[in-house]
């Protein structure tokens, strides 16, 4: 990739972090990021440790597998055990746990379950088995959504009528509406997702800026993208001024991608409401396909449970998801809960917040001011 | 040619999750059916295209679960 060395470059990470520092004298912001690609550069290059203390990173609710209700799971399941089926989906997906087990769980009873890396993997598993139903579970955010639409669109010109998507993708726009509404969580600003927004573009943000009075700043995933990011918002706090700025300019648009969006309006529809875990119900915040769809809609061909599935009570996902608490302050962190033994799916995906502070962020000396006993009885060590 | 399924997958790391975008350079295309099959690291694979107007070979796209979402300018590569 040419921009690597760029934005990874210490040299021009300094005079950013100083100006960072100056801005913010006197000035306490919190300031969450929403897509898990940013979660990873965040503890991976340890921008926390760069930045001054007084300037607090939140992670928001961007990692769909992190979000997915365990009931949504338990009907992926129930789907890959039926007869004649091939179960297809995306990576992290195998290893989430359901009430009855994983897809990974149900692999190893029997069923028929494979890893794709494009819902048009699946649709070429379709191609090649006429006789075996194929399902695609869909999940993911606005970068997710189209790659599933142009899937569709190709099943139904192609009238490939063994392949079915199970479809739960999300809209991050109602997330954040949620977020903002959320009398426990107080934001001065959000590092907005650079490829989500590489396909909604930068219109749908500006009511943050408009109504709630915060900044919003999309932003690329090297280091110095975030930092440069940071730089923008605190910018705004210093200027007195709230604005949707876009520092991924390289890629995002500010129409988005107009061919994408007309893809998905053409074969899904919002849901009146979608559960998030750890967030509850919200309003319009997911999506299905279409009635014109309907012939590849897992959702009518599939008898599946449906039933709601209360986490576990020692999981803190929930409040790790809104930004309430740092991964660390779960009490299950590092000890119930690690990625070999996941309880939660911040958790299970490698892209959530307490995997990606697990495997990179307990090395910070940011959290080592605050840490918690990882591996003993959880109590703070003082400074 | 490989096929984009048949891409090793040895990290397991989420698509979704970390929101992965590739670099990916166009080496032909395919009009009439919106396909091309394009360079992502060091290995040939085929992908969707129709997401995007006038995709010509040399040409460096951005790529997300096998669909190409954007592309990169001239200037940007420079």
């Amino acid at each position: 990739m040419k921009f690597v060395d760029e934005y990874r470059d210490a040299l021009l990470t300094a005079p950013a972090v100083a100006e960072i520092t100056r801005l913010s004298v006197g000035r306490s912001l919190k300031l969450m990021e929403i897509c898990g690609g940013h979660t990873h550069t965040i503890y991976k290059h340890g921008i926390e440790d760069l930045l001054p203390s007084t300037i607090d990173l939140v992670h928001g609710p961007g990692c769909p597998v992190c979000v997915l209700p365990m009931g949504q799971i338990d009907d992926a399941v129930a789907m890959a055990r039926m007869e004649n089926v091939i179960f297809t989906t995306f990576g992290d997906m195998m290893r989430v746990p359901g009430s009855q087990g994983s897809l990974l769980d149900a692999r190893a009873a029997g069923a028929d379950v494979r890893f794709v890396y494009s819902p048009l993997d699946a649709l070429k598993i379709a191609r090649q088995n006429p006789a075996r139903k194929v399902i695609f579970f869909a999940i993911g955010f606005e970068t997710t959504t189209p790659s599933t639409a142009v899937t569709l669109l190709r099943a139904r010109a192609e009238r490939i009528k063994n392949f079915f998507v199970f479809c739960n993708h999300i809209c991050l726009i109602p997330a954040l509406q949620a977020l903002l509404n959320s009398p426990d969580l107080h934001l001065d600003g959000f590092i907005g997702p650079g490829h989500v927004s590489m396909v909604i573009g930068t219109k749908p943000y500006e009511f943050i800026a408009q109504e709630y009075k915060k900044p919003v700043v999309i932003s690329g995933f090297e280091p110095l993208d975030v930092i440069q990011s940071v730089l923008m918002i605190v910018r705004q706090h210093h200027e007195g001024r709230v604005a949707v700025e876009n520092q991924y300019m390289r890629v995002v648009r500010p129409e988005g991608n107009v061919k994408a969006l007309e893809a998905i309006e053409q074969t899904m529809e919002t849901r009146e409401t979608f559960e998030w875990r750890g967030l509850g119900w919200i309003p319009a915040s997911g999506l299905k396909l279409r009635d014109e769809f309907a012939d590849w809609d897992a959702e009518q061909h599939f008898a599946v449970p449906h039933r709601r599935i209360a986490d576990s009570k020692a999981c803190q996902c929930g409040e790790v998801l809104r930004g309430a608490i740092k991964p660390w302050e779960c009490g299950v962190f590092g000890t119930a809960c690690t990625p070999e033994t996941p309880i939660g799916t911040c958790m299970v995906s490698s892209e959530g917040a307490c995997a990606a502070y697990f495997n990179y962020g307990r090395f910070s000396m940011r959290s080592n001011r605050r840490q918690l006993q990882v591996f003993g009885d959880n109590k703070e060590i003082e400074k | 040619m490989e096929t984009y399924c048949a891409r090793e997958q040895t990290d397991g790391h989420c698509v979704t999750c970390t929101d992965e975008i590739l670099q990916a350079k166009v080496l032909r295309v395919d009009v009439v059916n919106g396909m091309a099959v394009v360079q992502i690291k060091e290995q040939e694979v085929e992908i969707d295209v129709s997401l995007l107007e006038q995709v010509q070979p040399g040409m460096v796209v951005l790529v997300h679960g096998g669909v190409a979402i954007d592309r990169l300018e001239e200037e940007e590569l420079a």
